[in-house]
C-alpha cells in the first residue's frame, strides 16, 4: 500500500470516529452543551485534527445529521417491482420509522428544534434534509407506483405529505415530548390502517 | 366594592401580569435561562408575590402552557349543528393555524421540546394535558359529525390523529424548524386540501368524493 493510500485511509478512519463521537456527544448533551474538545478526546484525535476535518461545531453537527439522513433521503430500491401498492407503502413507512426510532432521528430532531433560536440556519438545513429531501425521494417512489398503474394518477407532492403527516402524528409526535417513546408492538397494524385510509384517496379505482 | 373583592381583583390582575411576563420571558430565553426575579420585575410584582402565585419556575411554566392550551380561543374545538362537515372542520383548522402562528404556540412548543433532556416530566405533562386534551376535543367534534350523519361511522379516535397529522404537516412541522416561519400564501388552500382529503376518506356522502378527486388530482 502506497503512502498516499495509507494517509487517506487513516484520515477516513479518523473522520468516522469523529462523527461517531460527535453523534454520541450531541445526543447526550444537546447542541449547545456539546464541546469540541470533548468530542476530540472521545474520538481519540487532537483538536487540531478535529478542526481540520470540521471547521466548526455547526459544520460537525450538520455532518452528523447528514450522515444519519443519508439512508433516510433515499427510498429507492426499498420496494420490489412485484410488490403491490400496499406492500410497497408498508416498506416505505417502515423505513421511515426505522430512521426515526432506530437511527436516532427523533433525538436529532429534538436537538435541532431546541437550537432554532440560537442556530436558525442549522435548523433550516436540517429541515431541508429531514423533511424536504426525504419527501422528494418518497414522492419519486409514489410516482413509480402511479406509472405502474398501482395507484391512481394524482398530485404526489401533496399525497406524500398527507402520508408522512399521518405517520408522524401516530408515531413521532409523542416521541418529540418524551425520549423514552419507542415503536408500539402493534406498529404494523397501525401502519396498515394509515395505508388503508391513504389508499381510499389514491388507490387504484377498483379498490375504492 | 368590598375589601375582599378588591383584594381578589388585584390578585387576579397580578396573576395575569405574571403569566404574560412569564410567557414573554420563556419565549425569549427558553425555560432554563428564564429567571423568576426577571419575570417578577417585568410583571411589576415582588418576587414574594410571584412565589405566592407560583411556587416554582416549573409550576409557572406549566401554567403558561396550560393557559395557551385552554385559553378562550383554544376552546373553539366544537361542532356547529346545521353546518356541513367541511365548514366545521375548515373553521377549526383556521383557528388552529391562528393559535399556532399568531399566539406563538409553535414557539412555545419549541421551548417545551428543548427541555426534554433536562426536564423530561415537564414535556410529558404538556403532552398529556395539552396534546392529548386537544385530541379528545377533536374526537368529540368528529363524533358529533358522525352522529349528525355528516361522517361515516368509524374509529374517530384514530381519524382525529390523521386529521391532526395532515394539518400539522403544513402548519406545525415546518415552523418547528424555522424561526419566525410565516404562513405561506397558499396555507389556506393547503388546509382546505387537508380537510378534503379527510372527507374523501370519512365523509358520509360519496357526492363529495368526486370533488376531492378533482382537487387532489392536481394538474
Amino acid at each position: 500500500m502506497g503512502l498516499e493510500t495509507h494517509r487517506r485511509r487513516v484520515s477516513a478512519q479518523k473522520r468516522s470516529s469523529i462523527l461517531e463521537a460527535a453523534r454520541k456527544n450531541f445526543l447526550t448533551n444537546g447542541y449547545s452543551g456539546a464541546g469540541m474538545a470533548e468530542i476530540a478526546r472521545d474520538a481519540d484525535v487532537s483538536t487540531a485534527t478535529l478542526y481540520k476535518h470540521f471547521s466548526s461545531k455547526e459544520a460537525l453537527f450538520t455532518a452528523v445529521v447528514k450522515e444519519s439522513a443519508q439512508g433516510a433521503g433515499d427510498y429507492s430500491g426499498i420496494h420490489d417491482p412485484k410488490d403491490s401498492a400496499r406492500e410497497a407503502l408498508h416498506k416505505l413507512c417502515r423505513a421511515y420509522l426505522a430512521q426515526q426510532f432506530e437511527e436516532d432521528g427523533n433525538a436529532l430532531m429534538r436537538i435541532v428544534i431546541a437550537e432554532v433560536p440560537g442556530a436558525p440556519g442549522l435548523a433550516n438545513e436540517m429541515y431541508e434534509i429531514l423533511s424536504n429531501r426525504r419527501n422528494a425521494s418518497l414522492r419519486a417512489q409514489i410516482d413509480t407506483l402511479i406509472e405502474q398503474g398501482k395507484l391512481r394518477p394524482h398530485d404526489s407532492a401533496f399525497s406524500v405529505r398527507i402520508c408522512t403527516g399521518m405517520l408522524k402524528e401516530v408515531f413521532v409526535w409523542s416521541a418529540l415530548f418524551d425520549a423514552g417513546v419507542t415503536l408500539p408492538p402493534d406498529t404494523d397494524e397501525k401502519i396498515h390502517a394509515i395505508i388503508d385510509a391513504w389508499l381510499k384517496l389514491y388507490g387504484p379505482s377498483t379498490a375504492a | 366594592m368590598g375589601l375582599a373583592t378588591y383584594r381578589k381583583s388585584v390578585s387576579e390582575t397580578k396573576h395575569a401580569a405574571i403569566l404574560e411576563a412569564a410567557r414573554a420571558n420563556f419565549l425569549r430565553d427558553g425555560y432554563s435561562r428564564a429567571a423568576m426575579a426577571e419575570i417578577a420585575r417585568e410583571a411589576d410584582v415582588s418576587t414574594a408575590t410571584l412565589y405566592k402565585h407560583f411556587a416554582s419556575k416549573e409550576m409557572l411554566f406549566a401554567a403558561v402552557v396550560q393557559e395557551a392550551y385552554t385559553g378562550t380561543e383554544a376552546t373553539i374545538l366544537t361542532d356547529t349543528p346545521g353546518k356541513p362537515a367541511r365548514t366545521v372542520l375548515h373553521n377549526i383548522a383556521l383557528v388552529y393555524a391562528r393559535l399556532q402562528f399568531d399566539e406563538q404556540m409553535n414557539d412555545l412548543l419549541r421551548v417545551v421540546i428543548a427541555e426534554v433532556p433536562s426536564a423530561p416530566h415537564l414535556a410529558r405533562e404538556v403532552y398529556e394535558n395539552g396534546v392529548l386534551e386537544r385530541y379528545r376535543q377533536l374526537q368529540a367534534v368528529l363524533d358529533s359529525l358522525v352522529a349528525r350523519g355528516e361522517l361515516k361511522p368509524h374509529d374517530t379516535q384514530v381519524s382525529a390523529l390523521y386529521l391532526a397529522g395532515m394539518v400539522k404537516e403544513f402548519v406545525v412541522w415546518p415552523s418547528l424548524f424555522t424561526l419566525d416561519f410565516k404562513r405561506s400564501e397558499d396555507m389556506d388552500s393547503k388546509l382546505e386540501a387537508c380537510i378534503d382529503a379527510y372527507l374523501g376518506i370519512y365523509a358520509a356522502r360519496p357526492l363529495q368524493r368526486d370533488r376531492i378527486q378533482e382537487n387532489t388530482r392536481g394538474t
